[in-house]
C-alpha cells in the first residue's frame, strides 16, 4: 500500500513538474549566434527558437500558429538569454549577478517583458523544421536587440550594480587606444601619419565614448624617459611605447589594434576584407585582458567601412571582457602601481630599511598587494586599496611620503609621476 | 540559324543535376539568348528561314520571363556568326561540345555585360538582415557583399532551343461550294537546351545544365497553301514555345519560391509580386521541411494556393502580394511557397443532357446524351483580380426524332458551340462560377428514306448561353464538378439534302422550328494541363475558315 501511495505520490510530482517546465518562460532552446554590434547599444543575433506541443492523447495535434508564436517567443527569450548568459562574454559576470538573476528570471523572461528589447526582428525565418512528428517547430530568426534597455532594466533590478554607480565609486576605465606598434616605432607617429590606423582609432573611441569611458588620448611621447629612469622595472619594457604611454597617462588600461585589408577583384570590382586584431591590456602590468580579431564581409565599399565592420565585430567582445576585469578588480579596491627609487647615495642597510618600511605602511593600508618588484634600491609594488580611505593618488603619496620621511629624515622624497594609476617617487639624500 | 553541313547530334542523355531545393528563396538569374535554333535533325533542316527565325521568336518571347535578367549579346558584334561558324566546323557535336564553343567564342563578352549591371543586380540580393546591419544603415552603403556580386556572375544562364522533328502534310479538296480548301498540319517537336556560366576568380565555364522537351501540332484549312501551311505552323511554333515557356518555369533554379509572411485563414502573404512576374491566379504549393527520427530532411507539401492579389514589388519592395487557399493546409507564417507552373487555362470534360425540343406538337425532338468539351483561357492577369476566363466550348450529343406519321424513331446529331466569359468565385476546396455568352446550335436529323436514299434535315441558330457550377478541386491540377446552363435560341430554317443529289435545298418558315432554349445538366472534369499538343483556339480559328 505505502508503495502505491509513493509511486502515486512520485508520478504527481513528476506531472507537477511537467506542467512547472510547460508554463516555465526560461527559453527553451538557449541557441543563438552573435552577428554583429550594429552599435554601442545593438547586437544583431539569430536566435533558434522551439515551439512545443505536448500531446494530450494521440489525437491532439498541434495548432501551427500557435507553434509558431511559441517558436517566435522562444528565439525571442534566446536571444536575450544569450546576451545575458551565453556566448564568451555574456553581460552577468559575476556569481553574484547571477544568483541575483535566477531568483527573477522567470518575470524577466516573461513575454511581455522580452518583446521590449526586440529592437527589430526579420520578418523571415532562416530556418524552418518540423521535427518530432511535427510537435515541435525549430525556426532561426535574426534579431536586433537593444542592450542599452536589458542593462539598464538589470540595473533597476538591482540584478547588476549600475554604470554610473560604478563611476561614483572608482569611474569607468580610463581607456587609451593606440595602435599595435613594433619595436623602437612610435604609435602616436603612427596614428598621426597612417589614415587607416586613425580611422580604427576613430571607430574604437567612438565606441568607448558611446558608452561612457573616459579615453585617453596621449599627444607626446615626452617624459617618459624620465619615467623609465626612475625605475629599473620599467626599463625592461622601455621598447613598448604603447605600455609606457598608457602609464604615464593614467590610464586603466590600454587598447591596441592592428588592421589588414586585403583586396581582390570580382569583375572589374576591387572588393576589400578587413581583419581587425584589438587588444586590451591592463595597464599597471601590461596583462593581457582580452584579444579578439574582427573581420569585416568582403565587400566593394571604401577601407573606412570595412575597417568600422571589422571593429564592430572585435570590440564588444573586448569591452565586455574589460568590463569583467574591471568588476573584478574593482571588488578588490582601487589599484595603483607604486614604484619608489631611492638614490643609491645611500648605504644598503638605509635604503632597505626605508623600502622595508614601505612595504609594511603598503601592506598595512591596502586591502591587497603584489610585489612586483623588489631590488636593493627599488620597490615595485601593485596595491589595492579602500576607495573610501584613499580617493585620490595624492592620499596615498601624503602617507607614503610620511612614511619615508619617518625612515628616512634626511631623505627628500620627490614625485616623478603621479596619476590615477601609477605613482612613482624617487627619494633623494638631502 | 545553326543548320550546318554535318550531321548535329544533340545527345539527349544530359546530366540532369539539379539541386531541390525546396526552401529558401528565389534569386534572380540573368538569361543570354541566341537568336538562333539548333536544327538537330534532316527533317527539321528542311524548315525555311522565316519558320526558323520565327520559330526563334516565339521561343523568346515566352521564355523572357519577369524573372529574369537580360544579358543581350550586342547586335553585329559577329559573336553569334563566331558561334554558328564553330557549330558548322565540328565534326559531331554534343551538348558539352556546345557548352565549350559557347565558352570559347562569347561567354566573355556575357560576364563583361553582367559586370556593368554587377552592381544593381547585386544589391536586389542584400538580404533583410544586411540591410539592418551597421554597414546599411549607418554606413549609407548598399550593403553588398563579394558574396553577392559573385552570386550574381554566377547567376547566369544561356538557353538555346532546339527543333529535332519537323513534319507537314498536306490535303487539298474541293469544298461543296467547288472551291478547292488546303489542309494543312504541322507537327514540331523540338525543346530547349540551357547552360549555366560559372564564373570562379575571373576564369569562366559553361556547363550543360539540362534539356526540356516538347511537342506541338498545328492545323489549318485555308483557300491558298500557303496561307493554310503558315497559319497551321504559327499555330504549333506558338503553341511550342508556350509549352517551353512552363517547361522553363518547372526548372528547379528558376521556380519562384518564397516564405509565407502573413497567414489570415486561408489568405496568405508573400514578398513577391511583379517583380519577379507573379501572375494572378497562377498555383504555389505551400510546405516546410520536416526532420525524421533519424536526422532526414523533406519537404512535406500542405496544401496550395492561388494568387489573389499581386504586389507592386517593382515600385515598393515591401509590397506583398496575397494568395487565397484552394487546399487549405495547417499554416503559419514561415512555410514556404513554391510556384506550381502550368499553362493558363483548364480543359473541361463534360457528360450529361442538352436542351432541344421542337414547335411542332405531333413530332417530338428529344435529346439522348451528350458529351462535351471546353477550353477556359484565364484572362485573370489582364482583369487584375482572379477567377475570370474566356471559355470556348463544343457539345456533341444524340438526339431522337419522333412524330404521329412514323412508326420508327430517328437518330438526329446534336452539336454547340459557345463562346463565354466565365467568372469563378474559390472558397477553398470549392468554387462555385457563373458563366454567360453566345452560342451556335445545330441539329441535324437523318432519315434512311425509300430506296435507299437518305435524308438529312439540318438545322443551325445562334443564341446565347448563361449557367453556373459547382466545382470541387481534387488536387493541384484536377477538379470535379457539376454545371447548370441554360440555353437560349431556335430556328426554323432547315436545311435538306440527300445522298443521292447533292442539291441542298433551304426551307424557312418551316413549320417545324428547333427550340434549343432550355437547361442543360453536366457532370465535368476539369484538368489544368502543363503542355499541350495543339492548341485548341488557334485550332478552331483556324478550321472555322
Amino acid at each position: 500500500m505505502s508503495r502505491l501511495l509513493s509511486s502515486v505520490l512520485a508520478l504527481s510530482l513528476l506531472l507537477s513538474c511537467a506542467a512547472l517546465a510547460q508554463k516555465s518562460n526560461l527559453p527553451n532552446s538557449q541557441e543563438a549566434i552573435f552577428v554583429e554590434s550594429s552599435g554601442p547599444a545593438e547586437v544583431v543575433i539569430v536566435a533558434t527558437g522551439l515551439g512545443i506541443h505536448t500531446p494530450k492523447n494521440r489525437w491532439d495535434k498541434p495548432d501551427q500558429s500557435e507553434l509558431t508564436e511559441r517558436a517566435k517567443l522562444d528565439a525571442r527569450r534566446s536571444a536575450v538569454n544569450f546576451v545575458l548568459l551565453g556566448g564568451s562574454d555574456p553581460m552577468l559576470t559575476t556569481a553574484d549577478e547571477k544568483s541575483k538573476f535566477s531568483g527573477l528570471q522567470e518575470s524577466f523572461f516573461a513575454a511581455d517583458n522580452i518583446q521590449k528589447y526586440i529592437a527589430w526582428e526579420s520578418d523571415r525565418f532562416e530556418e524552418r523544421i518540423k521535427l518530432d512528428d511535427g510537435n515541435k517547430l525549430r525556426i532561426k530568426r535574426v534579431m536586433r536587440l537593444n542592450t542599452r534597455l536589458i542593462s539598464e532594466d538589470l540595473v533597476n533590478l538591482g540584478v547588476m550594480q549600475a554604470k554610473a554607480d560604478l563611476a561614483d565609486a572608482l569611474g569607468l576605465p580610463n581607456i587609451m587606444v593606440l595602435p599595435e606598434a613594433p619595436k623602437g616605432k612610435n604609435p602616436i607617429d603612427m596614428l598621426r601619419n597612417d589614415p587607416t590606423l586613425k580611422k580604427g582609432a576613430e571607430v574604437i573611441e567612438s565606441y568607448l565614448t558611446a558608452r561612457r569611458y573616459d579615453v585617453l588620448v596621449p599627444e607626446q611621447t615626452e617624459g617618459l624617459n624620465e619615467l623609465v629612469s626612475a625605475s629599473q622595472s620599467l626599463k625592461d619594457v622601455e621598447e613598448d611605447a604603447t605600455y609606457m604611454l598608457a602609464l604615464s597617462i593614467g590610464a586603466d588600461v590600454y587598447i591596441t589594434y592592428n588592421i589588414t585589408i586585403e583586396s581582390r577583384k570580382v569583375g572589374t570590382r576591387t572588393v576589400n576584407k578587413a581583419a581587425v586584431a584589438v587588444r586590451a591590456y591592463e595597464t599597471t602590468t601590461a596583462r593581457l585582458l582580452g584579444t579578439e580579431t574582427g573581420y569585416s564581409s568582403e565587400r566593394p565599399s571604401m577601407d573606412a567601412m570595412v575597417i568600422e565592420e571589422g571593429i564592430n565585430d572585435a570590440i564588444e567582445k573586448v569591452l565586455a571582457r574589460i568590463n569583467a576585469y574591471w568588476k573584478e578588480d574593482l571588488s578588490r579596491g582601487v589599484q595603483y602601481k607604486v614604484i619608489v627609487s631611492v638614490s643609491t647615495d645611500y648605504d644598503l642597510d638605509d635604503a632597505e630599511d626605508v623600502l622595508f618600511e614601505l612595504t609594511d605602511a603598503l601592506e598595512e593600508k591596502s586591502k591587497q598587494t603584489k610585489e612586483i618588484l623588489l631590488t636593493d634600491y627599488t620597490l615595485d609594488y601593485l596595491i589595492w586599496v579602500d576607495h573610501e580611505a584613499y580617493g585620490k593618488s595624492s592620499d596615498i603619496y601624503r602617507d607614503l611620503r610620511k612614511t619615508i620621511n619617518r625612515a628616512l629624515p634626511d631623505g627628500k622624497v620627490r614625485r616623478v609621476t603621479m596619476n590615477r594609476k601609477l605613482i612613482v617617487l624617487k627619494v633623494d639624500m638631502e | 540559324m545553326l543548320k550546318g553541313k554535318r550531321t548535329i547530334w544533340i545527345y539527349l542523355l544530359l546530366p540532369l543535376v539539379i539541386f531541390a531545393q525546396q526552401s529558401g528563396e528565389y534569386t534572380r538569374k540573368s538569361i543570354t539568348f541566341l537568336d538562333d535554333i539548333v536544327l538537330a535533325s534532316p527533317s527539321s533542316r528542311d524548315m525555311s528561314i522565316k519558320k526558323i527565325n520565327y520559330t526563334a521568336q516565339s521561343v523568346k518571347r515566352s521564355v523572357q520571363l519577369e524573372r529574369f535578367d537580360y544579358n543581350p549579346l550586342p547586335k553585329g558584334s559577329g559573336l553569334t556568326a563566331g558561334f554558328e561558324r564553330r557549330i558548322r566546323q565540328a565534326d559531331q557535336l554534343d551538348v558539352e561540345a556546345i557548352a565549350d564553343i559557347m565558352n570559347a567564342t562569347f561567354v566573355a563578352d556575357i560576364i563583361k555585360i553582367i559586370d556593368e549591371n554587377a552592381e544593381q543586380r547585386a544589391s536586389e540580393l542584400v538580404d533583410e538582415t544586411a540591410k539592418m546591419s551597421f554597414i546599411t544603415t549607418k554606413a549609407k552603403d548598399l550593403g553588398i557583399t563579394a558574396e553577392n556580386l559573385e552570386q550574381v556572375f554566377n547567376s547566369g544562364y544561356i538557353y538555346l532551343p532546339f527543333i529535332n522533328g519537323y513534319s507537314e502534310t498536306l490535303e487539298a479538296k474541293e469544298n461543296d461550294e467547288k472551291e478547292m480548301k488546303y489542309t494543312t498540319t504541322i507537327s514540331i517537336n523540338g525543346g530547349i537546351l540551357w547552360f549555366k556560366i560559372n564564373y570562379d576568380n575571373g576564369q569562366t565555364t559553361v556547363v550543360p545544365l539540362l534539356k526540356k522537351e516538347t511537342s506541338s501540332s498545328g492545323l489549318a484549312v485555308k483557300n491558298s497553301a500557303d496561307d493554310s501551311n503558315w497559319a497551321a505552323f504559327t499555330a504549333a511554333a506558338n503553341n511550342y514555345a508556350r509549352n517551353l515557356e512552363v517547361a522553363t518555369k518547372e526548372i528547379e533554379d528558376f521556380k519562384l519560391r518564397t516564405q509565407v509572411v502573413e497567414v489570415t485563414g486561408a489568405q496568405i502573404g508573400f514578398n513577391m509580386g511583379r517583380k519577379e512576374g507573379v501572375h494572378v491566379d497562377d498555383r504555389y504549393v505551400l510546405g516546410e521541411l520536416v526532420m525524421s527520427s533519424n536526422g532526414q530532411l523533406s519537404f512535406k507539401q500542405d496544401g496550395f494556393a492561388r494568387v489573389g492579389k499581386v504586389g507592386d514589388n517593382r515600385s515598393n519592395a515591401g509590397e506583398l502580394s496575397y494568395g487565397y487557399g484552394v487546399i487549405v493546409g495547417d499554416w503559419a507564417p514561415g512555410m514556404t511557397l513554391v510556384e506550381y507552373p502550368t499553362l493558363p487555362l483548364d480543359i473541361y470534360g463534360m457528360a450529361g443532357t442538352l436542351p432541344l425540343g421542337i414547335s411542332d406538337d405531333d413530332a417530338d425532338l428529344r435529346s439522348n446524351f451528350a458529351i462535351a468539351a471546353e477550353i477556359a483561357y484565364n484572362i485573370s492577369h489582364g482583369v487584375g483580380t482572379p477567377g475570370w476566363y474566356i471559355t470556348a466550348g463544343a457539345a456533341l450529343g444524340n438526339a431522337t426524332y419522333t412524330d404521329d406519321d412514323r412508326a420508327d424513331s430517328l437518330d438526329a446529331g446534336m452539336s454547340y458551340f459557345d463562346i463565354s466569359v466565365m467568372k469563378r468565385f474559390q472558397l477553398r476546396r470549392l468554387d462555385g462560377y457563373i458563366k454567360g455568352g453566345a452560342a451556335y446550335f445545330g441539329t441535324s436529323i437523318t432519315d434512311p428514306g425509300a430506296n435507299d436514299v437518305t435524308w438529312t434535315f439540318s438545322n443551325e441558330a445562334f443564341g446565347g448561353v448563361v449557367g453556373g457550377g459547382l466545382n470541387l478541386t481534387l488536387n493541384l491540377d484536377m477538379a470535379i464538378g457539376l454545371r447548370y446552363s441554360y440555353y437560349f435560341g431556335s430556328s426554323d430554317t432547315w436545311t435538306v439534302k440527300n445522298d443521292d443529289d447533292a442539291d441542298e435545298t433551304e426551307y424557312d418558315d418551316f413549320e417545324m422550328a428547333t427550340d434549343y432554349t432550355g437547361a442543360a445538366i453536366m457532370l465535368q472534369f476539369i484538368y489544368t494541363p502543363k503542355a499541350l499538343g495543339f492548341d485548341p483556339l488557334a485550332a478552331a480559328a483556324n478550321l472555322a475558315n
